[in-house]
């Protein structure tokens, strides 16, 4: 899976690693538009008013 | 995992992708991620995501503006008295780790922690991987089909929780007793059902050999060799298709010390007849048992029948 998968719109996008050796760089997640800190996204969406997809990813 | 709020992101830990759709109060809409034993991505498509977020959309639309439930207190990770003594990134797994930790140490826990996110066919319900609400088939005899419900339904909620997912579904079984009964609302032909599903003891035990965290509770039986051939069991004077295979001439230091030898014909544990493969059944162990078990090898040595216990490890 990656961030690709949700594009849309109409969500607030946030990734959430539990491993620092991250598949997708948070910059490149930024530019995306994706966050990767939970309360940045979540002022966002409370400003906007669009729902938030949060995702987590951990590789063992 | 460290800072995130497990009383609001509650999952599945040993996934290693999971999502969440909620409102900026942090009401959640539903999920999306699961697996079984047979792989990471086993239960997840694109096609099924796209749906699950519509629904969340559709659900953002009617609830949003209204206050969120009444949320427990946050509860990190690190609230966990042995996470705080780790060093280094907590991964997923290491949750259920903790959360495992926590409860032997305060004498809390038992094996039925262990059935944790069990599957929809756990009830009788396989769900489609796309529209994750549509139920593509129903087992035979299973709490599922008892109650009433049909192949091409649509779940609507299951233990009160809305699903439009796998993850959903599997949220609200996780949620469930593991013995009484749980409320699901189904529809049929665009009429909703309500109904009950019976579940007995013992019905959330799913194959769990995949799972990281729990690498060091399940067993492994030191035995191996090659099943014997259906004329070989027939002078051993045993059926066809029972279990029988001839220990190979190294023996595990653990099977050793249980008394197992080279050459040693294996044909089960605990005085249980079981027609399968050597493969299938040291599958079946590991599913069946956790470290620490004690269970006795049944064994035919020089044409005499033996019985080993043994401490599995």
């Amino acid at each position: 899976m990656s961030r690709t998968y949700a594009t849309g719109s109409i969500v607030t996008g946030i990734i959430l690693f539990s491993h620092f050796s991250y598949a997708v760089e948070p910059s490149e997640l930024k530019k995306s538009g994706w966050h990767t800190d939970y309360a940045t996204a979540k002022a966002e969406a409370k400003r906007s008013g669009k729902p938030i997809m949060v995702v987590f990813r951990c590789e063992p | 995992m460290a800072g995130a709020n497990l009383n609001l992101f509650e999952f599945d830990y040993d996934l290693t992708w999971a999502a969440f759709f909620l409102s900026g109060d942090e009401q959640i809409y539903g999920r999306f991620g699961g697996r079984d034993a047979s792989g990471a991505d086993s239960r997840n498509t694109l096609p099924g995501l796209r749906y699950a977020m519509n629904a969340a959309l559709e659900a953002h639309k009617t609830v949003a503006g209204r206050p969120a439930p009444n949320a427990e207190k946050p509860f990190r990770v690190e609230d966990y008295a042995v996470a705080r003594r780790a060093r280094g990134c907590v991964h997923c797994h290491q949750v259920w780790e903790y959360r495992r930790d926590s409860l032997k140490s305060s004498g809390a826990w038992n094996r039925d922690e262990i059935w944790v996110y069990p599957l929809p066919e756990n009830v009788g319900l396989t769900l489609d991987k796309v529209r994750g609400d549509l139920i593509k088939s129903v087992k035979s005899s299973s709490p599922a089909e008892r109650v009433g419900i049909k192949p091409g339904d649509r779940l609507r909620t299951l233990n009160g929780f809305s699903v439009a997912s796998f993850a959903d579904a599997q949220f609200a079984l996780h949620k469930s007793p593991k013995k009484g009964a749980i409320s699901v609302a189904w529809e049929h032909d665009g009429k909703r059902t309500d109904g009950t599903l019976e579940l007995a003891e013992g019905w959330r035990k799913t194959n769990v050999t995949w799972r990281t965290s729990m690498l060091g509770l399940i067993p492994s039986t030191s035995l191996t060799g090659d099943d014997l051939t259906p004329a070989q069991k027939k002078a051993l004077g045993l059926d066809e298709k029972r279990l029988a295979f001839k220990q190979e001439q190294f023996v595990h230091r653990e099977a050793k010390a249980a008394g197992v030898q080279p050459g040693d014909i294996i044909i089960g544990i605990n005085d249980q007849v079981q027609n399968v493969a050597m493969q299938e059944f040291l599958s079946c162990v590991r599913q069946n048992f956790l470290v620490g078990d004690k269970i006795t090898i049944n064994v035919i040595r020089n044409g005499k029948r033996l019985d080993l216990p043994m401490t599995l490890k």
